[in-house]
C-alpha cells in the first residue's frame, strides 16, 4: 500500500512536534524514519498508526484520506518498542487477539497463530507461556507474528530493537528486513540508531526538529548530505566539520580552517565556491595519514589514538583544533607521533553558512 | 508553504461521543446529585424554618434567624468547646501522637511483629461502629461486669460506670484507638521510604535513639505529618458516629455534645420529635464551609500539575 | 528495610502496653459469645445459647414475635448492601477513572480538581440535604436509594485509587490493542480491566468492609424494619441498657464480624495498600 503524507502537521499547544510533512512512501518500500530525540519520528507514526490526530494536512493510504479513520479500520500492524504484549494473555492468545476481534471461527484462527509462529521463527512450546516468561528477543517475534497475523497492509515498527542486547539485535535487524523483503509489506520503521537504519532502510527520511532533514537512500545520506545537520548525524564517528573561510595569497586560493591552517584546493574549486565563509566537512576515513613530510601535507601530532580492533581512530591535533581520522590498524602511531595529513578534495562536503550543501 | 490556522483542519464530523458518556455519565450523575444538590440544599434550607412541623412545603423563608438563633444560644459556645477539645486531643494524642510512636516503633523490632502490631491497630478501623461501640460500653462498665474497673480497682478507682464518670478521657480514647491506624499506615509507609544511609550514617556519628528521632525520622516525614494532621483535622471535625453510638452527647446536656453531632440531633433526630431541618442546616453550614475551605487547601498542597499527563492516544 | 534495630526492650514494652486494650476488647468479645455471664474477663461457664439468635428470633418481654424478621433477613439487607454498593462503586469508578486517566476530552483537568475536593470533603455534614434528595427521589426508607448515596460518597476515593492504577499501565499496550482491532471501549473492557485487577480486587475489599460496617446511613435513612442491616439490628438490641444481654450482643456481634475476619486476614495486602495509597481518613 503507497502511504502519502501531504502537509502533515501536528502541534501541541505550541509545539510543532511535526511541521508540515510531506512525504510518499511507495508500495512494499522500507522506510526509515530516523532522527534524534524529540524530532517527530515517532509522532509521524502515531498519526499515520491514527492513534493521534493530524492538526493539519492528510494521510492518504493508496488513494484514500484515512484521516478519519480509527486505528482499527486501518489495515496496520504496530510492533513498539516495549513491544506491549498483553501481560494477562499467553503467547497464543496475544497472536490471536486481532483474529479474535474479527471474531473469525476458532479453527482457522489455530492455523494462522501457528503458520505466522513458524514464519517468525516463534518455538511452537512458547505459544502456552505468559509474555513475562519470555526473553526479550522471543517477546519481540511475538510482537512481530501479533502485528502481522492479520495481513496489515502496512507494517509500523517503532524502534523495535531498542530493548534487544548488542548481539541480538544483528540477528533480528537482518531477520525483519528478511521477513519484510519476504512479503513485500509497506513498512516504517522508527529509530534513532542510525546503524540500524542505513542497514535495514530502502530509503531513510532524516528528520529534525519536525521536519524532514533528508530523504533518500543510506547511500545518498552518507555521501551526499544535504546540510550540515544530515551530515553530522549520518556516520560514526561523525563528519569532521570546521568553520573555514576562502582566502588568497601569492600560491593561490586557500581554504582557512577555524583560523588555524591553509589547506589548498585546485583553482577550478573556487570558481564554485561563491561566498568567503562556509563550512567544510570531511569524513574520519578520508583524512589520509603520511608518516613523511611532503609538499601541500598539513603537518599534525597525534593526540590519541583509539585502537577499534580492523582499524584505529585517530585524534590529530593541527594547529588549535582536534580533527579525526579512520587508519588502518597496520598504521603503528603512538600519541605525541609527527603527522602529516591530507584532504582529499572529491571526498571533501561543502557547506553555506545556513548549513545548506554547495553542489560542486 | 504557509498554512493559515484552518487550512486542511480535516472536517470532523460531530456526533455526540457515546464513549464518553458511557464512561462518565454515571459518575457525574451521582456527584450532582448527592454532592452539588445536597450542598445547594443545605444551604437554602438554613434560611427557612422547616421542620418535620411544617414538611418539605409548608415552610416559611426566614432569613437569618437561624443563624442568629446559633449566635444567641446558651449552647453554643459549650459546644464550640466542647468540639475544640475533641479534635485537639484526640489529633494529637491519638491521631498524631500515637500514630508516630507505633510507626516509629513498629519499623524497628523485628518485620513480623511490626506487621502483628500494625494488623492488631488497624482492626478497630475496620470494625463495624456498632460492634466497636459495644466492645467499649462493655469495657468501661460497672463492676462487676466491665474489665477496665476490675483492672483499675486495686488502684482506688470507684465501680462506677467509667463511660458516664469521666466521658471525655473515654470519647477520646474511642476515637483515638481508630484514628491512630490512618496515620501509622501514613507513617510507616514514609519511615520505609528514609534510605537506610542516613540512620547507619547517624548511628557512626554516634547519635542515641531519641536523637536520630528527633533529628533524623521526623524531619524526613515532616510532609506525611503535615498531611496527617490537616487531613485528620477535618475528619475530627466532622465525625460523630463513635460519640452517637457510646455517649450520644451525654451524660446529662451536651457534656461530650460535638459540633457536627449537634447539628445531626437538631435536624434528623431529636428527642422531641420535630426535627428542625432548617435549623440543622445553618448549623451543618459552618461544617460545609470548612470544609469546602480545607478541601481546596489540599488540591493547593497535592501538586496538581504532577498528578495529570496528557493523554498519549487521541482516538 | 534493614533492621538498623532501636536497643533495648523499652520499645517493646512500651507497644504492649498500648496494644493490650486492643487485644482484651477483642479477647473479651469471643469469649463473651461463648459464655453464660462474664465478670470482667472472667466466663463463669460456658454455653452455646447465645448463638440461637440463628435458629430463631431474639424476643423480648417487650416486643411481639411478628415485629421482628428474623437474623437472617438483617444478614441477607446487609449483603446486599454492601454488595449493591461495591458493584456500583467499581463500574462507576473503573469507568470514570480510565476516563480521568487516559480519554481526551474538554474539563479533564476540572474534573480531577474535583474529585481531589470531594476526596477530602466531609461527606457526613451533608445528611440534611441529602436526605430531602431522598425524600424526592422517592428512595427515602429504600435501600437502594440509601446504596446510591453510599456510593456517591465513596466515588472520588474510589475514581482516584482505580485513575492511579490505570495511570501505570503503558501506552503502548493500549495502543497495541486499539492497533489490534479495537475500539476504545473495548480496551478498556479487554484489555485495561484485566490489568487494573489488583486495583479492583483492594477496592472492592475496601468498599465491601465499609459497607458492611456502615451504620450512620442505613441507620438514618432506613427507619423500616424490613430492611435494616446487621449493624443497625445489634444497635438496637443494645439500645436500652437496662436490658442489655451481653451474651447475645457479643454472639451477634461476632458473627457480623466474620466477613470482616475472613477478609482482613485473607484480603489484608489489598487493605494496606488501599490505606496506603488513597488517603480518606
Amino acid at each position: 500500500m503507497r502511504i502519502l503524507l501531504e502537509n502533515l502537521s501536528k502541534h501541541f499547544g505550541k509545539v510543532k512536534a511535526v511541521d508540515s510533512l510531506n512525504l510518499e512512501i511507495k508500495e512494499g518500500e522500507f522506510l526509515v524514519l530516523l532522527g534524534p530525540s524529540g524530532c517527530g519520528k515517532t509522532t509521524t507514526l502515531l498519526l499515520i498508526a491514527g492513534l493521534y490526530k493530524p492538526t493539519f494536512g492528510n494521510i492518504y493510504f493508496g488513494d484514500k484520506i484515512v484521516d478519519h479513520l480509527s486505528p482499527k479500520d486501518r489495515g496496520i500492524g504496530m510492533v513498539f518498542q516495549s513491544y506491549a504484549l498483553y501481560p494477562h494473555m499467553n503467547v497464543f492468545d496475544n497472536i490471536a487477539f486481532p483474529l479474535t476481534l474479527m471474531k473469525k471461527p476458532r479453527n482457522e484462527i489455530e492455523k494462522a497463530v501457528r503458520e505466522i509462529a513458524k514464519f517468525v521463527q516463534l518455538d511452537e512450546e512458547l505459544l502456552e507461556r505468559r509474555p513475562g516468561q519470555l526473553s526479550g528477543g522471543q517477546q519481540q517475534r511475538v510482537a512481530l507474528a501479533r502485528a502481522l497475523v492479520k495481513g496489515p497492509s502496512i507494517l509500523l515498527l517503532d524502534e523495535p530493537l531498542s530493548n534487544l542486547d548488542a548481539k541480538l539485535r544483528l540477528i533480528m535487524r537482518a531477520e525483519i528486513k528478511h521477513l519484510q523483503k519476504q512479503l513485500g509489506i509497506t513498512t516504517i520503521l522508527v529509530t534513532h540508531d542510525q546503524v540500524e537504519a542505513m542497514t535495514m532502510g530502502d530509503r531513510i527520511a532524516l528528520m529534525h526538529n519536525g521536519k524532514i532533514q533528508q530523504l533518500g537512500t543510506p547511500d545518498e545520506l552518507y555521501n551526499q548530505p544535504i546540510n550540515l545537520f544530515t551530515a553530522g548525524f549520518i556516520g560514526s564517528p561523525p563528519m569532521n566539520i570546521f568553520n573555514s573561510k576562502i582566502g588568497r595569497d601569492e600560491e593561490g586560493y586557500y581554504i582557512l580552517i577555524e583560523e588555524s591552517f591553509k589547506v589548498r584546493f585546485p583553482e577550478e574549486l573556487f570558481q564554485k565556491l561563491k561566498e568567503e565563509n562556509l563550512f567544510l566537512g570531511i569524513r574520519p576515513e578520508h583524512v589520509t595519514i603520511s608518516l613523511q613530510a611532503s609538499n601541500n601535507l598539513i603537518p599534525g601530532r597525534v593526540y590519541i589514538t583509539e585502537p577499534l580492533g580492523r582499524e584505529t581512530l585517530l585524534n590529530i591535533q593541527v594547529g588549535n583544533i582536534l580533527l579525526k581520522s579512520i587508519v588502518p590498524q597496520t598504521l603503528k602511531v603512538s600519541s605525541g607521533d609527527k603527522i602529516w595529513i591530507n584532504f582529499d578534495v572529491n571526498y571533501c562536503h561543502f557547506f553555506d553558512k545556513n548549513g545548506e550543501r554547495i553542489k560542486i | 508553504m504557509m498554512l493559515k490556522i484552518g487550512d486542511g483542519v480535516n472536517p470532523r464530523p460531530k456526533k455526540i461521543n457515546w464513549n464518553l458518556f458511557f464512561f462518565l455519565f454515571p459518575a457525574i450523575a451521582l456527584i450532582i446529585v448527592f454532592f452539588f444538590i445536597p450542598v445547594f440544599l443545605t444551604f437554602l434550607m438554613s434560611f427557612t424554618n422547616m421542620s418535620t412541623s411544617t414538611g418539605l412545603t409548608g415552610f416559611k423563608v426566614i432569613g437569618f434567624k437561624n443563624y442568629l438563633q446559633i449566635l444567641k444560644s446558651q449552647w453554643t459556645l459549650k459546644i464550640l468547646k466542647n468540639t475544640l477539645l475533641y479534635v485537639f486531643t484526640t489529633l494529637s494524642l491519638f491521631n498524631v501522637g500515637t500514630a508516630l510512636f507505633l510507626a516509629i516503633f513498629s519499623t524497628h523490632i523485628s518485620e513480623n511483629a511490626g506487621k502483628f502490631v500494625r494488623t492488631l491497630w488497624l482492626l478497630p478501623r475496620i470494625t463495624p461502629s456498632v460492634v466497636y461501640a459495644t466492645l467499649w460500653t462493655w469495657f468501661t462498665a460497672e463492676a462487676p461486669y466491665g474489665v477496665l474497673t476490675q483492672f483499675l480497682s486495686p488502684f482506688g478507682v470507684t465501680s462506677k460506670n467509667l463511660l458516664y464518670t469521666y466521658p471525655w478521657i473515654f470519647i477520646i480514647l474511642i476515637n483515638g484507638f481508630v484514628g491512630a491506624s490512618f496515620g501509622m499506615l501514613i507513617f510507616t509507609s514514609a519511615i520505609k521510604n528514609i534510605p537506610p544511609d542516613y540512620i547507619m550514617a547517624a548511628q557512626v556519628d554516634g547519635a542515641s535513639t531519641l536523637q536520630i528521632i528527633r533529628k533524623v525520622i521526623l524531619p524526613m516525614i515532616r510532609w506525611p505529618i503535615l498531611f496527617v494532621t490537616t487531613y485528620q483535622t477535618l475528619s475530627l471535625l466532622t465525625s460523630f458516629e463513635y460519640i452517637l453510638l457510646t455517649t450520644d452527647g451525654g451524660p446529662g446536656f451536651y457534656t461530650t455534645e460535638v459540633w457536627a453531632l449537634y447539628a445531626y440531633h437538631n435536624a434528623l433526630s431529636n428527642y422531641y420529635g420535630n426535627t428542625l431541618f432548617g435549623f440543622g442546616a445553618a448549623l451543618s453550614v459552618f461544617l460545609v464551609i470548612l470544609g469546602i475551605i480545607f478541601s481546596i487547601i489540599y488540591l493547593k498542597v497535592f501538586n496538581f500539575k504532577a498528578l495529570i499527563s496528557e493523554p498519549k492516544i487521541e482516538v | 528495610m534493614e533492621n538498623y534495630g532501636f536497643k533495648g526492650p523499652i520499645p517493646i514494652i512500651l507497644l504492649i502496653i498500648i496494644c493490650l486494650p486492643i487485644i482484651l476488647l477483642y479477647g473479651w468479645l469471643i469469649i463473651s459469645s461463648f459464655a453464660t455471664r462474664m465478670e470482667g474477663l472472667k466466663p463463669y461457664g460456658w454455653t452455646l445459647n447465645n448463638w440461637r439468635f440463628l435458629l430463631e428470633k431474639p424476643t423480648f418481654f417487650w416486643q411481639t414475635e411478628e415485629e421482628t424478621p428474623n437474623i437472617w433477613v438483617y444478614t441477607f439487607n446487609t449483603l446486599i448492601y454492601s454488595f449493591g454498593i461495591t458493584i456500583f462503586t467499581i463500574f462507576i469508578c473503573t469507568t470514570a477513572g480510565y476516563a480521568i486517566s487516559r480519554l481526551n476530552f474538554r474539563g479533564r483537568r476540572s474534573l480531577l480538581a474535583l474529585t481531589i475536593i470531594l476526596h477530602s470533603f466531609p461527606s457526613i455534614t451533608l445528611l440534611v440535604g441529602i436526605f430531602v434528595v431522598l425524600l424526592f427521589l422517592g428512595l427515602y426508607n429504600r435501600l437502594f436509594g440509601v446504596i446510591l448515596v453510599r456510593v456517591s460518597l465513596q466515588l472520588p476515593f474510589g475514581i482516584w485509587i482505580m485513575k492511579g492504577f490505570f495511570d501505570s499501565i503503558s501506552w503502548d499496550v493500549e495502543m497495541a490493542s486499539l492497533v489490534d482491532g479495537c475500539s476504545r471501549l473495548k480496551t478498556w473492557y479487554k484489555i485495561m480491566l484485566p490489568l487494573v485487577r489488583p486495583g479492583i480486587l483492594a477496592l472492592s475489599v475496601f468498599t465491601f468492609l465499609s459497607g458492611w460496617g456502615d451504620f450512620l446511613f442505613p441507620y438514618i435513612f432506613i427507619p423500616s424494619k424490613t430492611s435494616q442491616t446487621l449493624s443497625v439490628y445489634l444497635r438496637s438490641l443494645t439500645a436500652d441498657v437496662r436490658f442489655v444481654d451481653y451474651g447475645l450482643v457479643t454472639a451477634v456481634g461476632l458473627y457480623y464480624m466474620i466477613p470482616i475476619i475472613l477478609l482482613y486476614i485473607f484480603a489484608q495486602k489489598y487493605l494496606l495498600n488501599i490505606y496506603t495509597g488513597g488517603t480518606k481518613g
